[in-house]
């Protein structure tokens, strides 16, 4: 281009004022077509009594009767409640165990061991969750797992693992506790490794104890880290009923049920769309208030940090 | 503090490696990482040496550690007595699909998000589509399944590239998003002053510039794809079904073919094990969002 003054370049880059909107607007749509009028229409269903095998019946509107039905109903606090211990104690335990093998690798282990450790971690959450799922139902499995065999050889009991309506939803959450741990070791392993080690350094001249390091230095300095692994895996372990499907069918009886899978079961095992799709948005709504009432404890701790 | 207390406690720091506790710890130290390295590993082992029994190997009593038979009889006959190809293709198909428009299309959002985070409704709507990774999937099914059912779009591959889209583009917009924010913007000013159009600057400038992202990004969205099993399980009959809602089937009732299935879940793994050593460290940001970088 030989006419190549300011003004024209000047033009040519104002040409493309709209270009943002023409990169957004693709993903935006398809969000909009495939989430948002879909989940407008599921709003507008749970007030009706709409059922796919009754094809006769006319769908009438009926109010708030389906979040009734289902907030008097004991199968859906029950799946409620086996959500809240599974992602409640499964986190908890992801994080207590994470925590403390990402500090020891931090601190204590170096080089190429770190570097296997890295690599080996990278494993179990990188599977479909139902290939993790078969493995540890043939690992429980009680006539020839390996488990048992072991636990048998120790003189140890050999519990009903599947099988039983106090343990079945633990042998999940132990295939979950297996499958995650490593995600909050990496993520904790890499958000301690960027602090700044000057401020090890001076806790270290000022006689600081490691209790007092660990409080006053390492989890401060990570809150954001820590925040971020939390709400991921509370979410993730929230939504997916793939190891729970595969492992136990929520079974014996609803023992192990997670929400998700009766939601699921509502939809495609009863067709009752109207009930299932209140039941969606109820979990939807746990979710959101469960993310805020999570945000705002951070928020509320980092303020009090800043006093301190 | 005097400086006496202070030699004292850096000595102790300096002795360690050569005391008894230094050793004592080295010891400690092997012995939690094999523990870990054996945690970890184990489940992964118990079904590949699962996968290389005879049938009737696999429900012994006494269970054994290695194949007593050595045989690949499990993965012929998952795969072609009983088809479970067909579902790996039907797998590959859907998650090479929809892994490509969700980067066709989340690239340019997440580069309009990075550069102009006030424009096309701004950290609101970049919020919102984020938000949309965290949505229980059953939310979308119910409603989706009833109007893909209208559609005549059940057990097709367009369907399940278009589900798919519903948590690819997402995670896509706002992993490339962050990718994008690392670039310093002078790079492409200085190409708008070379008489590039915008278009040019980020197709030309910025683009190949973040290619490492953008390849990473790839490769986790395809991994997820590749393990979905919700919509899977919900969408897909004969003609469509992939390898995750399969092995279920093949789970229970009352005689459980263990080696084929502990065959095709091995033969599932072996891609996402193969990308997980290749991406290392950049699997923590993808896995965060962006949040966190390696």
């Amino acid at each position: 281009m030989s006419s190549d003054t300011e003004s024209s370049r000047l033009a040519r880059a104002t040409r493309n004022e709209y270009l943002e909107y023409w990169f957004a607007l693709p993903a935006i749509l398809i969000l909009l077509a495939l989430v948002i009028i879909p989940m407008v229409w599921s709003l507008y269903v749970s007030f009706t009594n709409l059922n796919l095998t009754i094809a006769s019946r006319t769908t009438e509107f009926i109010g708030l009767a389906n979040y009734a039905d289902l907030l008097t109903s004991g199968r859906f606090w029950d799946a409620i409640i086996n959500t809240a211990y599974y992602v409640g104690i499964g986190v908890t335990v992801q994080f207590v165990l994470g925590f403390a093998v990402a500090l020891i690798m931090a601190n204590y282990t170096d080089g190429w061991l770190n570097s296997l450790l890295f690599t080996v971690l990278l494993l179990p959450m990188m599977m479909a969750p139902v290939v993790a799922g078969l493995m540890w139902r043939l690992l429980f499995d009680e006539s020839f797992g390996p488990i048992n065999h072991l636990l048998g050889a120790m003189g140890l009991p050999e519990p009903s693992w599947l099988s039983s309506a106090q343990l079945s939803l633990d042998a999940i959450l132990i295939a979950d506790i297996w499958q995650w741990t490593p995600f909050m070791i990496l993520i904790l392993y890499t958000g301690r490794l960027a602090i700044n080690e000057d401020l090890y350094e001076a806790a270290r001249m000022d006689g600081a104890s490691k209790w007092f390091t660990f409080r006053h230095v390492t989890v401060p300095q990570m809150k954001g880290v820590i925040a971020v692994a939390l709400l991921i895996r509370a979410m993730d372990a929230f939504k997916f009923f793939d190891k729970m499907y595969l492992m136990t069918q929520g079974g014996p009886g609803t023992s192990s049920e997670l929400g998700t899978y009766y939601n699921y079961l509502l939809g495609f095992s009863d067709f009752a769309m109207g009930r299932a799709t209140a039941m969606s948005w109820l979990l939807l709504l746990f979710a959101v208030v469960l993310a805020n009432i999570f945000l705002w404890v951070l928020e509320r701790g980092e303020g009090g940090e800043q006093v301190v | 503090m005097n400086a006496s207390s202070l030699r004292e406690r850096l000595g102790k720091i300096g002795d360690e490696p050569i005391s008894l506790r230094g050793a004592m710890s080295r010891i400690g130290i092997t012995a939690f990482v094999s523990a870990i390295v054996a945690i970890t590993l184990f489940p992964l082992y118990w079904t590949l040496n699962t996968s290389f029994k005879q049938t009737e190997d696999t429900v012994t009593a006494v269970p054994s550690f290695f194949p007593p038979d050595f045989t690949i009889e499990g993965y012929i006959n998952v795969l072609f007595a009983n088809g479970a190809i067909d579902n790996l293709i039907n797998s590959m198909i859907v998650s090479l699909g929809s892994t490509a428009v969700a980067i066709v299309v989340g690239v340019p959002a997440g580069y309009a998000y990075a550069r102009n985070p006030d424009r096309v409704g701004g950290k609101h709507v970049a919020f919102w589509i984020l938000s949309l990774r965290m949505f229980p999937p059953i939310a979308p099914i119910l409603p989706l399944f009833f109007i893909f059912r209208q559609l005549g779009l059940i057990d097709t591959y367009l369907a399940m590239v278009l589900l798919y889209l519903t948590f690819n583009v997402p995670l896509v917009v706002w992993l490339i998003r962050s990718f994008f924010q690392d670039i310093p913007e002078a790079v492409e000013e200085a190409a708008l002053i070379d008489g590039y159009s915008r278009f040019e600057a980020f197709f030309k400038v910025a683009l190949p510039l973040v290619m490492p992202g953008i390849v990473a990004t790839t490769l986790l969205v395809w991994v997820f794809s590749w393990n979905e099993f919700q919509f899977a399980l919900v969408f897909t009959r004969d003609a469509t079904r992939t390898f995750t809602p399969l092995i279920p089937t093949l789970v229970g009732g009352h005689q459980t073919l263990w080696n084929q299935v502990a065959a095709l879940s091995t033969l599932a793994m072996l891609p996402v094990i193969a990308i997980s050593l290749l991406m290392q460290k950049r699997l923590i940001r993808g896995l965060t969002l962006g949040a966190v970088k390696g």
